[in-house]
This record gives structure tokens, C-alpha cells and sequence, in this order.
């Protein structure tokens, strides 16, 4: 099964045109995702996963591994 | 002896960026046009609508142009654009890597902005909620947003804006671009427009209205300015951009110059929403304060091109007026027949055909036109190109809401 990472990663290849070699600890920011991109990249992750990233959950701070922690703890929460 | 001065205050172009229905950049466009084949085909994008053809930019992927990463950001109307800028630097020789940008401009004409972005969204706001509606709607759609889009990719740090004019559009934009130059506001102006809005809602309201040809037997035959047999225009989408410089910077860095821009003139209408006024009135008074601005007579005038979308209304009114001011001296011709009519654009793609006619002395046939209508007095050319000297020249441009800009151009 596919972990968040790999999700996350081909949401941002296929649909916001990033390489796929893309590093999951480079911050958002150092991947040129400004916050509208990450707005983007939030509603793609619902539309897939049916998991909700709230507008001040994420920031060009963050990467793709810290995104993945963070859904997995929502994952988390709904499981419990 | 008072004429270099005058001059040094002309406006000259110095570079061309075309991506039309008719191909991209100026050879692939201009042997098309003097061609007289007509771009408008089956549009598999508009399945199952009353009208299903279109005049579309052919071959154009926007992940290769600007890369994968800037796509999904922008709309089509803003990708064509931002090639056709690009393309347009490099035809004048310009580096925005080496410019400091401060007193660059961009004025870019636009009429529909992302209508195929809203409608899409407007969808996913029905079936799937506000949640599903992107973030990225509003700068997707704002027409406003390709000249900020331009900015960004030119470092242009000038004067920014969009004209909005309906189908004069670019005409307008070519229009205060050069009146930027000339106050010494800027010292370079990408002026121009783009129209990408072929989506259902556009295409069923223009329809809607009876503005659209319903040759849909017969696509290539449907745009046909000034025949009798015309019923409507045939919808494209297209950007053209022309490079404006003062004459005496072009002159002093050496640069190409294809011709000038020496006039425009404006009006409005003041008649109807989407009919043009039968009298012509506001089309003349745009017509005569263009020749004034550019300082020559009616009889100086060699070529027109004209607005000549193929609707019955337009072409009627736009040759009694032609008629009125200029007579039959001028060879008048509609590159809508070849591009079909893109709207906003028309008027900046336009505007560098007319500048490729003064320069190459070669005026283009009207297409499709094998009758000229009782009621058209003009001298349109058809059936192939017309060489000729072309010292001035002027564009004319109308748009919805009763709009009229007019440039003249001559020759270097």
C-alpha cells in the first residue's frame, strides 16, 4: 500500500508538475510551493484521501515527510 | 527640416510574438494569411454544442513552453500570452535577464479572462461543495492577472495593467502603450492581448445571441468577411504582442525597426449593448481622430485592415464607413477570414499584420470572399495577395458595448 509519502509525492508530480525525484525533507518553500500551491496541494490531498488539512496546519515550512506525519496523525484521530 | 524631431516621438516596433490560429511567430503566420486558407476546423473540445468549430492556436502544449511546474497555475489565456511575450522579446533582440525592469510597462488587452477555469469550478462548487473549489480560481480567472503573470516572468517592473475593450481590446493596448512612451513614462512597452474562452458557456451565450456562423457543414468556409453569403463570426483564441519603443532609443541600440506606430484614436458608440450604431458615427470619429493623432490625410491611407468579423451587422456598417473617409483608394482587407474572429486578441494580432503589410508591401486576401456584397463599395482584396506599397496604414477594431480604437502604422 501506498504510504502518505508516495501519495503525496505523486499528487505533486502529476498534478503540479514537480520531478518525481523530489527529496520529502526539502521544505516547501526550497520546492518553490508558495502557500497558494499548498492550498492546492491540501485540497488534492482531500480530494484523495478524504483527509482535511485546515488552512494553518500547513506551511512552505513544512515537507512532504512532515505532511505525511501530519496526516497520519488525522488518521489517527479518526481511527480512535 | 523639423521632421527627424517629430520622429524621434513616433513610436517604433521592434518585435513580434504571434501564436495564432494561423501558427506561431511571423513567417508561419504571415504565409498563411497570404495563403487565404481559412484556420476554422471541427473542434473536438466543443462536442455536443449547437456550434462545434473553432479557430484554435495548432501545436501549442504549454508544459513544454513554460514547463510542467508553471502550468497547472494558469489558465490558457495567460500560457499563450506568456509565449507570445517571450517570442516577441527575442524577434526586438531583448533580454529581461539584462534589464533592471523599473520602466518597462506591460499593457495587455483581454475580454474573458479564465471563463474555461470558472466554469470548471463553478461545476465543482455544485457538485462537491465551496471545500472543492481550488484556491487558485481567482488568480486563474482575473483577466488582470496576465499582465501581473507577464511582470513576474519578465521582471517588467513598469506601468501594468489590462485593457478591457471587448473585441478592441488590443487595439486599446497598443493604443495607450504607445501614449506611455511618448510621455516618457517608459521606455519599453509590451503591449498586446491574448483570448483563450472557448469553453460551453461562452460559446453557447455568443451563440445565444446569433453573433456566431452556423456553417457547420462547412468550417472552413464560414468566416467570410464582406460576402454576401457571411452569417457570422467563427470563434478563436490567439495573444499577439508588439514590442514599442521610442524611435530614437530603437535607433540608438541599433534595433529593427518594422514600422510605427503613429496614431490612434478611440470612441464609443453610445448606441447599443452589442449592435454597432448603422449611422458608423463613432467608427468615423475613431477613424478621423486616429488620422489626425498620426497627422495624414484620409487619401495618404494605401491598406485597412479592417475589423470585418463576417457578421452581416459589423461588415456592413465598418465598409460604409471605409467608404465615407477613404473612398476606394485604400486595399482593404480581413485577416479574420484566414484567423476567424479571437476576440480580445483580434485587435493586437491585428496590429501586427497591419505592421507586417507596411513592412513587406504585400497586403493579404480576404478569405472565403467570392461575392462581395451589393452594399460593400470598398476596394477588398481577394482571391490571392496584392503587392504594393504601403507607407500608412490603419487597423480598425470594435468591440461589444459599442467600443472603437483605431492605430495607424507606417513605415518605418
Amino acid at each position: 500500500m501506498d504510504t502518505y509519502t508516495d501519495v503525496i509525492i505523486r499528487l505533486m508530480t502529476e498534478r503540479f508538475g514537480i520531478p518525481a525525484d523530489v527529496q520529502p525533507d526539502a521544505t516547501f518553500a526550497e520546492l518553490a510551493f508558495d502557500s497558494l500551491a499548498l492550498l492546492a496541494l491540501a485540497l488534492a490531498v482531500e480530494e484523495e484521501l478524504g483527509l482535511i488539512i485546515e488552512q494553518d496546519e500547513l506551511t512552505t515550512d513544512h515537507t512532504v515527510t512532515t505532511t505525511a506525519e501530519l496526516l497520519a496523525s488525522k488518521a489517527e484521530g479518526l481511527v480512535a | 527640416m523639423h521632421e527627424p524631431t517629430a520622429r524621434a516621438f513616433d513610436v517604433a516596433v521592434t518585435g513580434l510574438g504571434l501564436l495564432t490560429p494561423a501558427g506561431r511567430g511571423v513567417e508561419e503566420n504571415w504565409s498563411r494569411l497570404l495563403s487565404g486558407a481559412s484556420t476554422a476546423t471541427r473542434d473536438p473540445g466543443l462536442d455536443g454544442m449547437a456550434i462545434d468549430f473553432s479557430c484554435r492556436v495548432p501545436g501549442f502544449d504549454p508544459a513544454v513552453e513554460l514547463g510542467p511546474e508553471n502550468v497547472w497555475r494558469t489558465d490558457r489565456f495567460v500560457q499563450l500570452a506568456l509565449v507570445a511575450v517571450r517570442d516577441g522579446l527575442q524577434d526586438a533582440g531583448l533580454d529581461p535577464a539584462s534589464w533592471e525592469g523599473a520602466r518597462v510597462g506591460v499593457v495587455l488587452g483581454n475580454s474573458l479572462g479564465g471563463s474555461t477555469t470558472f466554469e470548471a469550478q463553478h461545476e465543482k462548487l455544485l457538485t462537491g461543495g465551496p471545500r472543492r473549489v481550488s484556491p487558485l480560481l481567482i488568480p486563474m480567472s482575473m483577466l488582470n492577472m496576465v499582465s501581473g503573470f507577464v511582470a513576474i516572468d519578465i521582471h517588467a517592473g513598469g506601468p501594468n495593467l489590462v485593457t478591457a475593450s471587448a473585441c478592441a481590446s488590443g487595439a486599446s493596448a497598443v493604443g495607450l502603450a504607445r501614449s506611455m512612451l511618448r510621455s516618457g513614462e517608459c521606455d519599453v512597452v509590451i503591449a498586446g492581448a491574448c483570448e483563450s474562452a472557448l469553453s460551453g458557456a461562452v460559446l453557447a451565450g455568443l451563440n445565444r445571441m446569433g453573433a456566431l456562423s452556423g456553417r457547420r457543414n462547412d468550417p472552413a468556409a464560414a468566416s467570410r468577411p464582406f460576402d454576401a453569403d457571411r452569417d457570422g463570426f467563427v470563434p478563436g483564441e490567439a495573444a499577439g504582442v508588439l514590442i514599442l519603443e521610442r524611435m530614437a532609443d530603437a535607433r540608438a541600440r541599433g534595433a529593427r525597426i518594422r514600422a510605427r506606430i503613429t496614431g490612434f484614436g478611440s470612441s464609443s458608440d453610445a448606441h447599443h449593448v452589442t449592435a454597432p450604431d448603422p449611422s458608423g458615427q463613432g467608427v468615423e470619429r475613431a477613424v478621423r481622430v486616429a488620422l489626425a493623432d498620426a497627422d495624414v490625410r484620409a487619401d495618404e491611407v494605401d491598406h485597412v485592415n479592417a475589423h470585418g468579423t463576417s457578421t452581416p451587422l459589423n461588415d456592413a456598417t465598418e465598409a460604409t464607413v471605409i467608404h465615407r473617409v477613404f473612398g476606394d483608394r485604400p486595399a482593404v482587407t480581413s485577416t479574420k477570414g484566414v484567423t476567424g474572429h479571437t476576440l480580445g486578441a483580434a485587435g493586437a494580432i491585428e496590429a501586427a499584420f497591419t505592421v507586417l503589410a507596411v513592412e513587406r508591401g504585400e497586403v493579404p486576401p480576404t478569405a472565403n470572399l467570392s461575392r462581395l456584397d451589393d452594399g460593400v463599395h470598398i476596394d477588398v482584396v481577394q482571391g490571392g495577395p496584392r503587392r504594393r506599397r504601403v507607407e500608412v496604414a490603419t487597423s480598425n477594431s470594435f468591440g461589444f458595448g459599442g467600443h472603437n480604437a483605431v492605430l495607424v502604422v507606417a513605415a518605418a
